[in-house]
């Protein structure tokens, strides 16, 4: 279907809907790569006007990658809800943005209308939205999710404990786990980047990390980000996994460039389900996603790269998730190219994901040859905790040895949750002031937190710290 | 068993115990990471004294041309790599001019460090020339590219009907190193090459990555591999030069 619009007498045509999203797409650099962006910024505002008057329910007509073609379109259609878009099936898109901000629309109302929104549908209100907006709707979203920790409570900000290390050094790993455990990371999970996708390496990787959690009963999850295949067969060999984990993208051939497919997932996300191994829940899924990734793998069908990734949270959704996160500014400047492009990238992937039900996190980071620096990571850091992200990284001094780009620290997330005062996770919160690492009634740390090296490591891993 | 705090700083490089001021890192150590981003962003936008490594070659008797890529600025380099894959049209002509055929071209380019190259490229070349005159390789003149992107050594050595393309080119640089060297070697150099048809030796620099000797023993397995099964990639996969860049990478501590 064509759309038109005339602005004083100059009129403006889009040749499909994918067309129309791209060109109302806030700039950047992805979507100029892919040579889909509006050619100036008056075009953009014409094709925001357009994309203001389409009716929901035309987004379950018009198909932005074919049915017969993509299964992940598939999964979009067939998984559709009627009975939950009922109450906004009669909105355009435009206001689908005003019901979204109005007071009547609460946590509750959102949540009943979930299963009844499409990832398109929501990433063009978002490219309707400025930054408040972002703000104002995704702080209406509550999605709770648990394994041994809960994550997504009101008041509650937990983090991801990265130790990455480039020879996956098992000292050197713990060594950072030890750090970010006395400054109270590690309630989302506590995640290791193996430099080596070698299963016998990450078995090691995944008996320390186990050990390590049952010497000090510590009530989080662990997991290896290797590919889902791998975990599979280390499952098949009784391997500790608490969480399956895997890239993923908004197309089935993007999919496959990360060696994915839906029914690959399922037969994990089935496999991880049987070994049982949460306590006060069973999500068991941990999923990474970033705009541009299926441009990069030339499987973005011409669609623009932020309704990409939004289809990637279709994918998400279906294995309902621990946790979603969206490593916003890491593929690099050819698809985010500065700090102003990560920090709308960053905040309509936490709204989108949100709004579509998952518990989003977010990976705030850039790499040096992006045009933005730690002052950018500030920013979208506070925004994002405004907004109730539910988890960031925490890795030692922001500085990630393995994968060189920076992203937050451990400090960080003390600083977030300081300053609007937020809490880990409540497990999480008891189990540090069980070790006498914080102090409660003040919602900060102790000072100094040795207590992790001074008692309980004696013989630890089979005396890997014997010297 | 007793450990004290600071001793976690020897297990690993990563910036564990920095300390706090409130919940804040110290400033001692924003100091630190401040002067290693700097040190990395520079390098991105350092330029590369192309003339200056012309001269250094000819010096050792290389016979040496320098092309353009399509790309005029670093942020064109930056936001539309495509174009840095491409040889520009004057380029193209003066290279089909040449016209020979050569078992190997070597493309040298800043990529995302120029000073990675100007660091370490002229030792790297010493140690590949050593294993190459051992050799009745027929090389072309070096090819100079700045603003290059790995894609270019397809549109070089098909230009110049090359068996074997090799760009050896300056490296994303992150905080821990700004200045490493990578080469990437491709069998049947034309354009639209994928990546995975690529062999890449990565991390060369000095003292802490790979030295020059080392990888120009690497890149001479995999050259003589490639002339000889005509073959790169994922297809050319060597243990033996595995276990010597495993063996090199062990943790000194």
């Amino acid at each position: 279907m064509t759309y038109r619009w005339t602005l004083n007498q100059e009129t403006f045509l889009f040749n499909d809907l994918k067309t129309l999203l791209a060109k109302a797409t806030p700039e950047r650099s992805s979507d100029s790569l892919a040579g889909i962006s509006a050619v100036s910024e008056r075009e953009r505002v014409a094709a925001q006007y357009a994309l203001a008057d389409i009716p929901l329910n035309h987004f379950l007509n018009e198909l932005v990658i074919p049915y017969e073609s993509d299964e992940v379109t598939r999964l979009i259609i067939d998984s559709h809800d009627h009975a939950s878009f009922a109450p906004i099936a009669h909105l355009t898109v435009g206001e689908f943005r005003d019901w979204l901000l109005s007071y009547e629309v609460t946590s509750e109302v959102l949540e009943n209308i979930r299963n009844g929104i499409t990832p398109e549908m929501v990433a063009a209100v978002s490219k309707l939205m400025r930054i408040q907006d972002l703000i104002s709707v995704a702080s209406k979203c509550r999605v709770i999710t648990s394994f041994r920790s809960t994550i997504g409570l009101p008041g509650r900000f937990s983090t991801r404990l990265q130790p990455n290390h480039p020879t996956d050094d098992l000292k050197g790993i713990l060594a950072s786990i030890l750090d970010g455990l006395m400054l109270g990371s590690g309630d989302a999970v506590i995640g290791i980047n193996p430099a080596s996708d070698n299963p016998t390496n990450i078995l090691c990787l995944l008996n320390m990390l186990d050990e390590l959690r049952m010497r000090f009963e510590i009530p989080t999850q662990s997991c290896i980000l290797t590919h889902i295949t791998t975990t599979l067969q280390l499952m098949e060999n009784n391997a500790p996994i608490d969480l399956v984990f895997q890239s993923i993208a908004g197309s089935e051939k993007a999919n496959a460039a990360f060696g994915v497919s839906l029914s690959l997932i399922k037969e994990a996300h089935a496999a991880v389900n049987s070994l049982n191994r949460g306590t006060v829940g069973h999500n068991t899924m941990y999923f990474e996603t970033g705009q541009g990734s299926a441009l990069s793998s030339n499987a973005h069908h011409g669609v623009d790269a932020q309704t990409m990734e939004a289809r990637a949270y279709a994918v998400a959704r279906q294995f309902k998730p621990l946790l979603v996160n969206s490593v916003v500014g890491f593929i690099g400047p050819e698809y985010l190219f500065n700090g102003k492009q990560i920090i709308r990238a960053g905040l309509e992937d936490h709204f989108c994901g949100k709004l579509l039900g998952l518990p989003m996190g977010c990976d705030v980071c850039y790499t040096n040859h992006a045009d933005a620096d730690q002052n950018d990571v500030d920013v979208l850091l506070t925004l994002l905790g405004v907004a109730g992200c539910n988890f960031i990284m925490g890795v030692p001094g922001a500085d990630d040895i393995m994968l060189n780009y920076q992203s937050t620290s451990f400090h960080d997330a003390l600083y977030i949750r300081a300053l609007l005062g937020l809490r880990p996770a409540p497990e999480f919160e008891a189990w540090l002031i069980k070790m006498k690492l914080w102090d409660s009634s003040k919602n900060r740390l102790n000072d100094p937190g040795h207590i992790l090296l001074t008692n309980g490591l004696s013989g630890f891993h089979g005396g890997l710290l014997n010297e | 068993m007793s450990k004290s705090l600071k001793q976690l700083q020897l297990w690993t490089k990563a910036r564990v115990v920095l300390g706090h001021s409130g919940n804040s890192i110290r400033t001692q150590e924003i100091l630190k990471f401040n002067y290693a981003c700097s040190r990395a962003r520079d390098a991105v936008h350092a330029v590369w004294n192309v003339n200056s490594t012309r001269m250094d070659l000819e010096a050792m008797g290389e016979q040496v041309i320098v092309v353009t890529s399509h790309v005029l600025s670093r942020t064109d380099y930056l936001k539309q790599p495509a174009l840095g894959g491409r040889l520009s049209e004057e380029s193209r002509v003066v290279l089909e001019k040449i016209n020979k055929d050569y078992d190997v071209v070597f493309i040298v380019s800043d990529g995302l460090s120029a000073i990675a190259v100007e660091k370490h490229f002229l030792p790297l070349w010493s140690k590949i020339k050593e294993r190459l005159l051992q050799t009745n390789l027929r090389l072309s003149p070096v090819v100079l590219a700045p603003f290059s992107r790995v894609a270019l050594s397809d549109d070089v050595g098909f230009y110049l009907k090359a068996k074997v393309s090799v760009i050896i080119i300056g490296e994303r640089p992150g905080l821990t190193a700004s200045d490493s060297l990578g080469i990437y070697l491709t069998y049947g150099p034309k354009p639209g090459n994928l990546d995975c048809a690529r062999n890449c030796i990565s991390n060369i620099r000095t003292p802490d990555g790979l030295s020059s000797k080392l990888g120009a023993e690497k890149l001479n397995f995999l050259l003589t591999e490639s002339l000889k099964r005509e073959i790169s990639g994922i297809a050319l996969k060597e243990e033996t030069i595995e276990t010597l860049f495993i063996s090199h990478n062990l943790p000194s501590k």
